[in-house]
């Protein structure tokens, strides 16, 4: 039993971290929007190819890194920490599709040149008659950029249907979005597509770890900077990080990153095995349960931590220029997409009220064995 | 990551959930899970029940078989709390034989304070306490100012103890003492295994805000014990204790989580005949948060299981999980007292679970390290900053 990154693992995040770390820093004058950032963008882009991180998810005879959700989140770790402004995790989805569904153009986005992304958030519906269309309203980071879409389609209570929708130029409408690094756009989808384009994934729920594994990266950002700046900073002639009232703040901070960490690995880690188990509905169930755990946490914890960040710092966490507002945009952004706590809390309250009454109960069936 | 148990780690979970099914007090589970209201009637209850999990092969499961154990892995050790927890089963008599003196006997010990101590601990022919806290000496552990002086061949103790749990039936006691008052406080502290049909010894009971009565008040005067029960060297007994406590504060109840989750079920099925409750979005809401933290919970346990069987070690990753389990559980009780309603205050009949374990709660925060304590624990030695 392991329960924990492995070294290689650990090995690819690294690489992420130092790809990512040598990028120009965001430094985003008040009023300025995505489009100003657009170099950093683009380079974080290339840098990410280079890496193969795009095809992290796709197998290795289709040109991917074969790998999955476990690298995925530690990856999604760093492009977190590093307030990435780039949909690195849309993609690293998207792509997981698109080598299910549409072989023809997987080297055009494994190579960056055709970039897919997916939504922040958006419902979209799919009726089948007499056509198979696809429709409703979705945000959608760097529409302007995208060739094409990721949708998650509900089928049931759980959206276990996944599509690849080309946009053909549709750019959408510019919205104002919370994380600056964020661009989106709203767009209006009608799209007739072939039946034989959907595949069963949970793209969603990958989606979700996977956002929940960049709220924990940026989680972690706030705190190793406050705690820094605690080592540092006087007042009454003292180191401000002696004090136990700033001490016990940072102390329950800390205590939550390392039980979002949990909820992010253990969750990524059911994600694989329900993969390689598609006929174990008590795999699936498990995956299921975890990945709500894991999202409903961390979008509540992970929010919690940046904002204590701002407050042990101080005023100088409040201006624009100290920069801590952009993770704090970030976590804001994901910890408002791909299900809200509220909304996984109450799938949670669903689970736990069924499980608790049938025999055997909640706690009937361990994961372990 | 490697979440999965091997075959044999599945038998040995199958094995154990069917010897629990043939061995388990009868009509244990549900309300009548805290055994007897008679504490005497309890001791010999949890007494007989701890022998029957030895007997088993269920302690000790992670200690070297030369000294009593089962020779097995973290693991084994890992799934024998999931299930002992799981069903409530009842927590024994000997904690701290099990807990705390026979893990620091096993790193601290001499080979024949091993081979005498530890397998008494499993049978049960031994029942220990810990003389650690005092009056003036609680958060502030290295305060402790009962004395051990010697004399000859013996140690002279005098002093008092305080919140001593089990004193009542232990024939032992592990005993933080101050042998050199000249060091600084870390420095001149040693442990000792102290008999306590010694003469000189004195337990008054303590009534807890339960009504029950596990812990007590332990008076030394004059109490004169063989040179040579000291555990690891004199003057040293505050690194023997300590460094070990983190470790326990992490393994030694495992059980915990699934035992919380038993009672979050309880406490689910319960409301289950009041769809106000159940179909309320603000009960939703926080049913939905204690079901993932409940699951976070088990996730840092297995976390802290995988550090220790792939040989990494444990450190103030223990605080962590101690302040997140203590106020988890907490809170827990606190919302079972807000869904159960007006019917928690009035009336105790069928609620009685919840309401012991309301009230019990209120300790978890303060034993073992409160969480101001941890608090500190985690702020300078994971974070780095300064004291």
């Amino acid at each position: 039993m392991r329960c924990d990154f492995s070294a290689e693992q650990k090995m690819l995040a690294q690489s992420v971290r130092r790809a990512l770390e040598s990028l120009e820093t965001t430094r985003l004058q008040p009023g300025e929007t995505a489009d100003q950032i657009r170099p950093t963008a683009a380079q974080a882009k290339d840098r990410l190819v280079d890496l193969g991180v795009f095809g992290l998810l796709v197998p290795e005879d289709q040109g991917g890194l074969g790998l999955g959700m476990v690298e995925a989140v530690a990856v999604a770790m760093e492009t977190g920490r590093a307030a990435l402004p780039f949909p690195a995790i849309e993609s690293i989805v998207a792509t997981a599709v698109a080598a299910r569904t549409r072989a023809d153009i997987l080297s055009d986005v494994l190579d960056g040149s055709a970039y897919v992304t997916a939504p922040v958030h958006g419902e979209l519906s799919i009726s089948d008659a007499p056509n198979t269309v696809v429709a409703g309203t979705v945000n959608l980071p760097f529409a302007s950029e995208a060739k094409y879409m990721l949708a998650s389609l509900k089928n049931g209570h759980d959206r276990d249907r996944s599509v690849l929708i080309e946009l053909n130029g549709q750019r959408g409408e510019a919205t104002d979005a919370i994380d600056l690094t964020y661009g989106s756009s709203r767009l209006e989808i009608a799209q007739t597509i072939s039946g034989n384009e959907i595949v069963d994934m949970r793209s969603d729920a990958m989606l979700g770890i996977l956002a929940a594994a960049e709220i924990v990266g940026a989680a972690e950002h706030c705190l190793d900077r406050t705690v820094a700046y605690l080592k540092e900073r006087k007042q009454f002639g003292k180191v401000i990080g002696t004090f136990q009232g700033l001490k016990h703040i940072a102390a329950d901070c800390c205590m939550q990153l390392e039980a979002m960490k949990a909820s992010v690995e253990y969750a990524a880690a059911l994600f694989d095995r329900s993969a390689a188990r598609p006929d174990d509905a008590r795999a699936a169930s498990e995956a299921e349960t975890a990945y709500h755990m894991a999202k409903a946490y961390c979008s509540e914890a992970g929010l919690k931590i940046a904002e204590q960040c701002i407050q042990m710092h101080g005023g100088i966490a409040f201006t624009w220029e100290y920069g801590l507002h952009l993770h704090f945009r970030r976590i804001t952004r994901l910890a408002g997409s791909h299900g809200t706590a509220y909304a996984h809390r109450e799938s949670l309250a669903a689970r736990a009220l069924a499980g608790a009454a049938v025999a055997g109960g909640l706690a009937a069936d361990p994961e372990l064995g | 990551m490697d979440i999965d148990l091997t075959p044999q780690q599945q038998s040995f979970r199958r094995g154990l959930r069917q010897w629990l099914d043939d061995n388990l007090p009868e009509n244990w589970g549900g309300p009548a899970y805290l055994g007897p209201d008679d504490d005497e009637e309890n001791a010999v209850l949890q007494t007989l029940w701890e022998r029957r999990l030895y007997e088993a092969g269920y302690q000790g499961v992670a200690w070297p078989k030369a000294y009593g154990g089962q020779g097995l892995t973290m693991v084994e050790q890992l799934i024998v709390s999931e299930e002992l927890g799981r069903r409530a089963a009842p927590e024994g008599i000997n904690t701290i034989g099990k807990e705390l003196v026979a893990p620091i006997i096993l790193a601290a010990g001499t080979e024949e304070q091993k081979r005498h101590y530890v397998p008494r601990i499993l049978t049960v022919e031994d029942i220990w306490c810990q003389g650690f806290s005092e009056p003036d000496a609680g958060s502030d552990l290295a305060g402790v100012r009962t004395r051990a002086e010697r004399d000859g061949e013996e140690w002279v103790i005098n002093g008092q103890k305080v919140w001593t749990s089990f004193a009542f039936q232990a024939n032992w006691c592990i005993l933080l003492a101050r042998t050199n008052p000249d060091k600084p406080k870390h420095k001149g502290l040693t442990l000792f295994l102290v008999d306590m049909k010694t003469p000189g010894i004195e337990v008054r009971p303590l009534v807890q805000i339960t009504g029950r009565k596990e812990f007590n008040e332990v008076f030394f005067d004059n109490v004169r014990i063989p040179a040579g029960m000291n555990v690891g060297a004199i003057d040293d007994g505050w690194n023997v204790s300590v460094n070990l406590l983190g470790y326990e504060r992490a393994t030694a109840r495992l059980y915990r989580q699934a035992r919380f989750m038993n009672e979050f079920e309880q406490l689910l099925r319960k409301l289950d005949a009041r769809p106000e409750i159940t179909g309320n979005p603000y009960y939703r809401q926080q049913i939905g948060r204690f079901y993932a933290e409940l699951g976070i919970l088990r996730q840092l346990n297995l976390k802290t299981v995988s550090r220790i069987v792939n040989g990494d070690g444990i450190g103030a990753e223990a605080s962590v999980v101690k302040l997140f389990w203590s106020e988890l559980h907490q809170r827990i009780e606190d919302f079972a007292f807000e869904a159960i309603g007006p019917a928690f205050v009035t009336d105790s009949k069928d609620i009685e679970r919840f309401r012991y374990n309301f009230l019990q709660s209120r300790a978890v925060t303060i034993y073992a390290g409160t969480s101001q304590v941890q608090r500190n624990i985690i702020a300078e030695r994971m974070l780095g900053l300064p004291r």
